[in-house]
């Protein structure tokens, strides 16, 4: 079914009308003021001009005299000036893995990364944060300006909808290149199934830039458990490299241990520099996935 | 280790085809994932890319190349020199002969008791004594050799049962001392009612002897012939030898008939071990003799028989062909029945002859006429394999039992010339000079042939006395007549080949209880001996009979059988123990091994890498 918002009619992996009902009360969760001096939807631990007032504080020369209380002047004669509260504007970055390995699952990582992504994104614009997003993949792909309000849903939408999985992936180099745009840090979202050897760079980069990192770590059932037997010659979906295995119990056990290993080391890789980690699967439902994953890991709230 | 059959390593040439197959299968199915990210990790986890993750890969591959190599392997018949202790061999020898079917007074027959008692010998010795069994009949047989079976010792023994003839018991235990040499540890147990009067003799010696059997009376006819008297030619002598082989004094009958006449009967009393000679004048000119003895209570009725014949002599015409051929023909006349007569090489024609025997002087025809044939010093000649003569240069050596040498002495036969043959394959030596021979006789060709190479000419051998003994010999040997040769035995279960007149094509055999038998020539023709009695052989050409002969078949004396003894001998212990070296065949464990790794195979096909 097409729906239509603004009178544009809405993608597929757009967020139906029930779920966007259920993610008008959530919006993104930033634990820590990223000093935006733009007007926004949602109040910000830093003072600014704003008329909620929020305390007094004992006047300091360069302060703005227009601040000054002068009613506290008269009873205590001293000089304190008001400081306001100020409305923080949050920049989300919605970061899409665009790589070959995307394309696989049924349905495909890519397509559940960009259903969640589309989530976000409405929630973002809708609580008039900034939202900015890019794809990722060999390089640093197509890019989405920072845009403030529901006006730009469906411009994030036909941005998301262009992205097609393909290519390899060199996750830390296109962050590298994102980083390197200089945009406000705030909440990054990185939807990656990370099957890049420098995924963790690339995490550790954009943490280092400032962002509130999380990780939607997309994952396929088929990619979990593989179910095949024999002697099979794997294709890896990027580079064309092949390994023959022999696809015994002995070595799909092994498998399922060292892909708990692995999202194990990137769990614990992440929660070590404060990013969210957000394992998800391909047949999740973007309603579980926006409601109950993301809430119970505390990006969305 | 060696290989019994080697030539089954080219089996292994197999392991090219499982190698093809392997090649050829179907390659094995693509998958593509998402990355191999994992599946590295997984792998370098495992060590799979190392020599252990290969094998695992090849597993399949090298289950089957190892299981056809192990074939390979069984085919060839691995064996190994093994050493195994054995106990000394042991042989059972049971006496079958007629005597053992008596049965004793309770009426179990000698040979039941014979049998249970070797039976319970054999069963009281330890594994590990290898048994031959032997019976002792007219002809030795070894039942089983050298078994640890007891239970086919057994088996063998239950089914023994006497024969009706004499048992030859020398030869019985000159065999089982080659299969258990006493002086080497083995055991020899004899199972006989023979006495032990026979039992001490030398050929018992180390022999362990268990008597059966109870005191019977019996008697006997050791022997019996006729022959025309030298008085009145148309009347026959018969001579009977009767024995009382019993313990106590036996009044017998002994009755002769002549043809199928009334008998003539003498009665006379024999003591205990005594032997008569009974002569019967004036018996009636017949084809065959019966002579018989009766006793009372006689326990053994298949030697109280004999058969004779009269020895009519052939009426030979012998040929000499030579250039000297007086001396040879002087001496041939003075064989009785035999008319010789001399011929010049040159006046020799081929095709008109009719002689029974040729006596070929210095020279051989081309074609050989259809008669016997003695060749005097021939040349050589390749149609009898008989190669150039030579020069003999020393004093020849005289093989015993020669037919042709009987009542001859031949110490003074020394001549310069003299010649030697290289003794052609066919032929029987009678007189060698190193290797070669310089008489010799056999049958070639459906021909008697003699090769003489001493010259019968020289001063020292035609006035020799044996010289017309000699011819005698000859040509009595050359009969073309006689379908017997000389020397041969009649034994039941053991046939006779009969030699058949060279110019017959059909031979008939008439058993004493008219059963006739008739081969064609050359199909080979036998005399199977089974009863006592006369058979009859007759030779023909077409439809005429050119030949008939009677031959004399009587089982023989059977031992003394009366005196009987206690079984004694049983329960003997052995304690020489021989190690002994034999090869061992290993393919049953290699061959187990390679089922085994086609199991290991199915499994690991089945188990391990199965679809699931």
């Amino acid at each position: 079914m097409t729906e239509r918002t603004n009178g544009a009619a809405l993608p597929a992996f757009a967020p139906d009308a029930a779920l966007r009902a259920k993610l008008a009360n959530l919006s993104l969760v930033s634990q820590r003021p990223h000093g935006h001096l733009h007007t926004g939807g949602r109040r910000s631990r830093a003072t600014g001009s704003s008329i909620e007032f929020a305390d007094h504080r004992s006047y300091s020369p360069g302060d703005d005299y227009r601040q000054i209380d002068w009613n506290i002047y008269a009873r205590t004669d001293e000089l304190f000036v008001k400081v306001r509260e100020s409305e923080e504007t949050l920049v989300v970055h919605l970061l899409l893995d665009v790589s070959g390995s995307m394309a696989s699952g049924a349905p495909t990582k890519f397509e559940a990364a960009r259903a969640v992504l589309a989530a976000l994104g409405w929630t973002a614009l809708a609580s008039r944060d900034v939202v900015a997003g890019a794809s990722l993949g060999a390089d640093l792909g197509e890019t989405f300006a920072p845009r403030q309000g529901e006006a730009y849903i469906a411009r994030l939408f036909e941005f998301l909808e262009r992205q097609q999985p393909s290519g390899e992936t060199a996750l830390a180099r296109a962050v590298a290149a994102y980083n390197a745009r200089a945009l406000q840090h705030g909440v990054a979202v990185l939807a990656s199934d990370l099957l890049a050897p420098d995924a963790p760079r690339a995490i550790g980069a954009l943490a280092q830039r400032g962002h509130e990192v999380t990780v939607i770590h997309v994952l396929d059932e088929e990619f979990v458990n593989p179910a095949f037997a024999d002697e099979v010659e794997l294709v890896d979906a990027e580079g064309g490299d092949a390994v023959e295995v022999l696809g015994d119990a002995d070595l799909l056990h092994a498998y399922r241990q060292a892909i708990g290993d692995w999202t194990s080391e990137l769990q614990r890789f992440c929660h070590r520099r404060h990013v969210r980690y957000v394992p998800i699967r391909s047949n999740w439902t973007v309603e579980d996935i926006m409601l109950r994953r993301l809430r119970e890991h505390g990006t969305l709230a | 280790m060696s290989w019994a059959a080697p030539l089954a390593f080219v089996w292994a040439g197999l392991t090219l085809a499982v190698l093809g197959f392997y090649l050829l299968r179907p390659r094995r199915q693509r998958i593509v994932v998402a990355s191999l990210l994992v599946w590295r990790r997984t792998m370098r986890a495992r060590a799979d890319d190392n020599w252990l993750a290969w094998l695992r890969r090849h597993a399949l591959l090298l289950l089957q190349l190892l299981t056809v190599a192990v074939f390979a392997l069984a085919l060839a018949r691995p064996e190994r020199l093994a050493t195994v202790e054995l106990g000394p061999p042991i042989a059972v020898v049971m006496d079958v002969s007629a005597s053992m079917a008596i049965a004793d007074s309770d009426g179990t027959p000698r040979i039941r008791r014979a049998r249970d008692e070797a039976s319970a010998f054999v069963h009281s010795l330890g594994d590990d004594r290898r048994v031959s069994l032997i019976t002792a009949g007219a002809v030795p047989r070894t039942l089983v050799a050298q078994t640890n079976d007891r239970d086919e010792v057994t088996r063998m023994l239950s089914a023994i049962e006497p024969e009706a003839s004499h048992g030859r018991l020398d030869a019985a235990l000159d065999m089982a001392r080659s299969l258990a040499n006493p002086a080497a540890g083995g055991i020899v147990a004899l199972f006989t009612d023979q006495p032990p009067v026979e039992a001490a003799s030398p050929a018992f010696a180390g022999v362990r002897t268990v008597v059966v059997g109870e005191p019977s009376p019996n008697v006997a006819l050791p022997s019996f012939q006729v022959r025309r008297r030298l008085d009145n030619p148309d009347a026959v002598q018969g001579v009977v030898a009767a024995r009382n082989d019993g313990t106590t004094d036996v009044a017998t009958e002994v009755l002769v008939t002549a043809g199928r006449g009334s008998p003539t009967s003498r009665a006379m009393s024999l003591t205990a071990g005594e032997r008569q000679i009974l002569v019967f004048d004036n018996l009636p000119v017949a084809a065959g003799y019966q002579a018989e003895v009766r006793a009372a209570d006689d326990g053994l009725s298949a030697d109280n028989l004999a058969f004779a014949s009269l020895a009519e002599p052939s009426r030979l015409s012998v040929v000499v062909v030579g250039n000297d051929p007086w001396p040879i023909v002087r001496a041939l006349q003075a064989v009785p029945a035999v008319t010789a007569q001399a011929i010049a090489v040159d006046s020799f024609d081929q095709d008109s002859s009719s002689a029974d025997v040729y006596v070929f002087q210095g020279f051989a025809p081309e074609i050989l006429p259809s008669a016997s044939a003695v060749f005097v010093q021939p040349p050589a000649v390749p149609s009898l394999d008989l190669d150039a003569p030579i020069a003999a240069d020393t004093h020849p050596l005289a093989v015993a039992n020669s037919p042709l040498l009987q009542s001859v002495d031949v110490g003074d036969l020394v001549s310069d010339s003299d010649v030697t043959y290289a003794p052609p394959a066919w032929a029987r030596v009678d007189l060698s000079v190193g290797e070669r021979a310089l008489l010799a006789h056999g049958v070639v060709a459906g021909r008697r042939t003699a090769v003489i190479g001493f010259d019968v000419a020289g001063a020292g051998v035609s006035q020799a006395p044996w010289f017309p003994v000699f011819w005698s010999n000859v040509v009595q040997w050359a009969d073309p007549f006689a379908p017997l040769p000389d020397g041969a035995q009649l034994e039941p279960g053991r046939p006779a080949r009969l030699i058949p007149h060279p110019q017959s094509d059909r031979i008939a055999v008439t058993n004493p209880a008219n059963e006739t038998v008739e081969f064609t020539i050359p199909q080979p023709a036998v005399l199977d001996v089974t009863v006592p009695g006369a058979y009859t052989v007759r030779q023909f050409v077409g439809q005429e009979l050119v030949a008939q002969t009677s031959i004399d078949y009587a089982p023989g004396t059977e031992a003394r059988i009366g005196l009987g003894g206690v079984p004694a001998g049983t329960g003997a212990t052995v304690e020489s123990v021989q190690r002994i070296q034999h090869q061992v065949e290993l393919w049953p464990w290699v061959a187990g091994l390679a089922l085994a790794l086609v199991l290991v195979e199915w499994w690991v096909f089945h188990r391990v890498r199965g679809v699931r």
